[in-house]
Parts: structure tokens; C-alpha cells; sequence
């Protein structure tokens, strides 16, 4: 068990009443997901999902008192090193794989945060796959109203619509089309009663990479029209970034701190494939506000183009200053 | 550890990770390849204290890496800082000059524009 590398964990957030829970009890009976250890996060005073979730009994941790998000991160590090501690010790079934359902009201950020720069959990976990569920009937007005579900859904990989008997299909089709301007990186689903493409969520590989990937079929001028950005009363715009020539990587973390610093709590989503002048793959970054991943190789580019691709999903931040401020910055190292 | 001053520092920022170093799958990096790529990670802070110093010479801060471990700045009336990584730079930067530092400000990039050339 100990030789399999870091174990998975796939988050699965979503807006109260959402659907987590069902999609998550389906992923537990799926033979895809294998020996699965769940993490469930409750806000009420009274645990109850973690009784619908009845597979791995021995190996649900419920995190009682309240978010995941902000009071809680210190249990979840400690859930997580427990599950680890147990596996080592034989005390539950062997586990390849780890599930946290976050509260309904849950910002995924810090719960990132927590398994990127926890120094024993970063050694042991990585970070899998980021899913939303969001619900056909509310998705809409749970967007423009709760910060939360705007967050969720800017930040997942991947966007299951749920509960789509109960609305109209011109609801559930103007409902994707927002999701795809919030987060054109995610892939989106349809979950009838909880069942989604599961075989792709538990499946290895980069998570959004084939999106980036995809892009090089498209000029920069297509590649801006497809993620426009949006009027200024909806506040959230997502843009890809395109540069010909080889970034300065160096530079480029020096800007990318500096920007963060001051715009993290704006910047909802980073997603790059950045080409650093290597003649092998590009550079995977990826961060959630002001959460980065340590940056990934990739074996090698998806396709003949070399052009790096990121996108940027923000909230009240003009892209189009964040464009023409990485170009003078890396201008100056090549000055320099 | 740093042995002079006790400091520990369990991890290393993201935007420091070599851009070629492939030890993991995850890009996670023991200990020991630290050590084992010290003389290149030297060079590597080294170099983004040059780069930094140039993004900020129109204030007068300059900036350097001292054994690998930390960034010192100063400016030109003596006032100096000290900061472990490049996330927590900006902060110190920030006290030192005043004034918020922000990458996207017309002002700040036009102070930047004319170094965009080779001097």
C-alpha cells in the first residue's frame, strides 16, 4: 500500500442541498472508485450524511461542529493524518483513495491549502480531482447570490448538474452555458440521481490539461472571443492568456506572487500550460485564489502547439490589465 | 532548519521549484534533493533577487538572497527586511516603501515600461 505514491483525494463540493451527498453514495457503490476513505464535513449540530454513506464505515471520519472551510482546516489535517496512521497500522481496510464532502457553504481554497502545504499530508495526498455539484432548479440563483457557490464552481474540475427532472431543459441549457463562462476548464455533466461519468474521475492523468490541450487548435484572437469577458454587473470574467514565446518562469513567479498578494482573494481560478523553453513538456500550474499547486511536468505537449495557455478566472479584476501586466514583467527579464 | 536563527522551513514555495526538476510525479521534493541541488537553487534565488531588483529600482529597494534561505531587502535610507520566500516578500516590501505594491497599477507599470529594454 505504501509504495502506491500519494493517494488521491477527490473533493466534492457543492451548494447546500445540491446533491453532494447522493453523487457521493454512487461513487461509493461505483467498482471504479475502488477501497474508498470519506471524509464528510457537516455544518449542522447533528451529523447525518455521514449515516447515508454506510459503505466504509470504518473509514468515514465525519468533522462535526461546523465548515470545513475556516473553523475546521486543523481537523481535517488531523482526519487526513489519522486515516494515514490507521492504514499504516491495519487498523481499517486498505484504502486507495480518499473522498472529502465539503458543507454545502464550503469554499474549497483553504481546504486546498490545507493538503498542498501541510507538510505530512502534501508528502502522502494529492489532490485528484475538484467536483461541484450544483442543482438545475438553483443553480442559477444560487450563482448570482451565494459567493460560495460562485467559488465552488470556479474552482472545480468538474461540474455535475444535478437534478434536472425538476427544471425545464432551457433552464438546464442557460444553467451550463453559465458554467462554462465562470469555468471554461471544468468539464460539465449531466447526474440523473446521482450518476456521473465516475470512471473519469477516478481516472489518473491531469485533470484539465486536455482542456488546455484542446486550445491549440484555436488563434489567440479565437481563444479571447471564447471565454469573452462578461458584462460588468455579473463581476466574474475568465480569460485565457496566450504568449508565443517561451515565458521566463522565474519572472513568472515573481509576478504571479506579487499578484496574488494583492488580487488572491479576486483571482478565483489559475490554470496554465506554460512552455518555459524546454525542449520537453510544458509546465501544469494550477491554483484556486490564493492556493498554488507546486507547478507539474507534463511528459510531454498535447499537441504541435508550444504557445503557453492560461486561464484566468476572476471576480471584480480586469483580465485585461492582468494580460498587459505579465507581458511588461517579462519584458524586463529579458532586458535584464 | 536555519542553525543561526532557528527559523524551520518545512517547505518550498511553489515559484521556486525549478521549472525542469522532475523528482516526482507529484512535484513533491524530499529534503535530500534540496541538498543535492543546492549550488543550482543558489543560483536560481540569486537570479530572482537580480529580477526582482529590477522590477523595483525605480523605488530604491534592492534585493538579495542570502544562503538560500531568505531575501533580504533594503532600500537607499538603511531600512532592511528579511523574508523567507517570495510570497512573503511582497509584505515586507509593502512596509518598507508604504504603499500597497500592486503589479496591476497603470503607475507601477509605466515606472516598469522603459526598463523593458536592454540598458
Amino acid at each position: 500500500m505504501t509504495d502506491r505514491g500519494p493517494t488521491p483525494i477527490i473533493i466534492v463540493s457543492g451548494f447546500l442541498g445540491s446533491g453532494k451527498t447522493t453523487l457521493l453514495r454512487n461513487l461509493l457503490a461505483d467498482p471504479r472508485a475502488g477501497e474508498v476513505a470519506v471524509i464528510v464535513n457537516e455544518f449542522g449540530e447533528v451529523g447525518i450524511d455521514h449515516h447515508l454513506v454506510r459503505k466504509t464505515d470504518a473509514r468515514t471520519t465525519l468533522l462535526r461542529n461546523g465548515c470545513v472551510c475556516c473553523s475546521m482546516r486543523d481537523d481535517l489535517a488531523e482526519a487526513l493524518r489519522g486515516l494515514l496512521s490507521q492504514r499504516q497500522r491495519g487498523t481499517i481496510p486498505p484504502f486507495a483513495r480518499v473522498v472529502i464532502e465539503t458543507t454545502g457553504l464550503a469554499d474549497p481554497a483553504p481546504i486546498l491549502q490545507t493538503i498542498v502545504h501541510d507538510p505530512v499530508i502534501r508528502n502522502h495526498y494529492r489532490v485528484g480531482r475538484v467536483v461541484a455539484t450544483i442543482d438545475a432548479p438553483g443553480g442559477m440563483a444560487n450563482l448570482a447570490t451565494y459567493g460560495e457557490a460562485l467559488r465552488q464552481a470556479a474552482a472545480a474540475d468538474h461540474i455535475a448538474v444535478t437534478k434536472q427532472d425538476l427544471t425545464t431543459p432551457a433552464t438546464i441549457a442557460a444553467l451550463k452555458e453559465r458554467l462554462r463562462a465562470i469555468n471554461p476548464t471544468a468539464t460539465i455533466s449531466d447526474a440523473s440521481f446521482g450518476q456521473i461519468d465516475f470512471g473519469a474521475l477516478v481516472a489518473d492523468g491531469l485533470a484539465g490539461a486536455a482542456y488546455l490541450g484542446n486550445l491549440g487548435d484555436l488563434s489567440p484572437a479565437e481563444i479571447a472571443a471564447s471565454t469573452p469577458i462578461h458584462a460588468a454587473s455579473d463581476r466574474v470574467s475568465s480569460r485565457c492568456l496566450v504568449f508565443e514565446d517561451p515565458l521566463n518562469w522565474q519572472m513568472f513567479g515573481i509576478w504571479l506572487t506579487m499578484l496574488l498578494h494583492r488580487h488572491g482573494d479576486r483571482v478565483l481560478r489559475v490554470k496554465g500550460l506554460l512552455n518555459v523553453g524546454e525542449e520537453k513538456g510544458p509546465l501544469l500550474l494550477e491554483g484556486v485564489q490564493h492556493v498554488m499547486h507546486a507547478p507539474r511536468h507534463l511528459g510531454e505537449w498535447p499537441d504541435d502547439d508550444r504557445r503557453s495557455r492560461i486561464v484566468f478566472i476572476a471576480r471584480d479584476l480586469d483580465l485585461d490589465r492582468v494580460d498587459a501586466s505579465l507581458r511588461v514583467f517579462q519584458d524586463v527579464a529579458s532586458a535584464v | 532548519m536555519c542553525i543561526l536563527c532557528g527559523a524551520l522551513w518545512t517547505e518550498e514555495h511553489w515559484a521556486e521549484i525549478d521549472a525542469d526538476r522532475r523528482d516526482a510525479p507529484d512535484g513533491t521534493i524530499s529534503f535530500e534533493v534540496h541538498v543535492g541541488h543546492r549550488g543550482r537553487r543558489l543560483r536560481d534565488r540569486a537570479r530572482r533577487a537580480e529580477l526582482v531588483s529590477a522590477i523595483f529600482a525605480g523605488y530604491g529597494l534592492s534585493f538579495q538572497d542570502w544562503e538560500g534561505s531568505s531575501f533580504i531587502l533594503r532600500d537607499a535610507k538603511g531600512n532592511s527586511a528579511i523574508a523567507p520566500d517570495l510570497a512573503s516578500l511582497w509584505a515586507e516590501a509593502e512596509k518598507i516603501t508604504g504603499a500597497p505594491l500592486d503589479p496591476l497599477a497603470p503607475a507601477f507599470l509605466a515606472r516598469l515600461r522603459p526598463r523593458t529594454k536592454p540598458s
